[in-house]
């Protein structure tokens, strides 16, 4: 299975870059992101959540810029930028993203958080582990000069297509 | 070859988008920019974490995480407080009045004595055409 790395344009802004993964289908197409998985699975219980996840994203891509402070960091392996957004601490719904500075943050999935470490929930752990991986063919492609920085840092070029299979 | 990345928007994006009520786009949005003011007045003292608690009498370290978050709901004594230590204006409840001072500049020319004696019909044009451009730079001004 291949991914593509796509940058969201509305949330994408003067501050911060906001991008997600397009998952390759049977037919060998990118069509569905990570991100409208996330919307899909969540839109009906967790509404009000998403739109304010969706508020703070726009904020940081034309605002603020992707503080370390507004995400819950350490989420994943040292050193490998997985950390959570979330309306706000008491709420459940969670978002796992991979942040790279002030500048760049990559979309993944997540779900609502009902449990004190999310190993212990089925779904988490799976979106939570698949960026632990996400992040780590990152850091590869970009050893490999596969993936480059824009000379700002808001972007990603090169490559982008991530085609190792994820093991779980 | 730099390939830069596609640009994605989807349908159920643009749904959730016109769905937010733009008050409440603007209330989280100035909760996020609270927090990013706070945390970088603390910065700009050269202050931490710790020390920003102690001068505002917190004892609860993990406060200052909360009030970074972008999504804390202050009460007013805590802004204030704030606000009192680090010297910033978080509050803007004093009426202000706002003054405004408008400059000009002008070029007065003399013309030296000797010269107006030996030439008083070309002093005489000239004075008149700087006297015209005073009143309009004065016009402009006052406008």
């Amino acid at each position: 299975m291949k991914y593509k790395l796509v940058k969201i344009s509305k949330f994408s802004g003067n501050e911060a870059s906001v991008y997600t993964l397009l998952i390759e289908n049977e037919q060998g197409k990118f069509e569905e992101s990570l991100f409208d998985i996330f919307i899909n699975e969540n839109k009906t219980l967790y509404l009000s959540e998403i739109k304010n996840i969706f508020s703070r994203l726009k904020t940081i891509g034309n605002d603020t810029g992707a503080r370390e402070s507004f995400f819950k960091t350490n989420e994943g392996v040292p050193g490998d930028g997985v950390c959570a957004l979330y309306d706000s601490p008491s709420k459940k719904l969670r978002l796992y993203c991979i942040r790279y500075g002030k500048e760049l943050i990559v979309l993944g999935g997540g779900g609502p958080k009902n449990v004190k470490a999310l190993q212990d929930d089925k779904k988490l752990k799976k979106e939570n582990y698949f960026l632990r991986w996400l992040s780590k063919k990152i850091t590869e492609c970009i050893r490999n000069n596969d993936i480059l920085f824009s000379n700002d840092f808001m972007d990603f070029e090169g490559d982008l297509i991530i085609k190792d299979d994820y093991e779980n | 070859m730099k390939t830069k990345a596609e640009e994605y928007n989807s349908s159920l994006i643009d749904e959730i988008f016109e769905s937010i009520s733009p008050k409440e786009e603007k209330r989280i949005k100035s909760k996020m920019l609270l927090a990013a003011k706070i945390e970088d007045a603390m910065k700009a003292k050269g202050w931490n974490k710790t020390k920003l608690l102690e001068a505002t009498g917190q004892k609860n370290p993990s406060v200052a995480t909360k009030w970074f978050s972008g999504t804390h709901n202050f009460t007013f004594d805590t802004l204030f407080d704030i606000q009192e230590a680090l010297e910033i204006n978080l509050l803007n409840i004093e009426e202000t009045t706002e003054e405004v001072v408008i400059k000009y500049n002008f070029v007065v020319q003399s013309v030296p004595t000797i010269y107006q004696e030996n030439n008083p019909s070309r002093v005489k044009a000239q004075s008149h055409s700087q006297i015209n451009s005073f009143n309009t730079s004065m016009k402009i001004a006052e406008a």
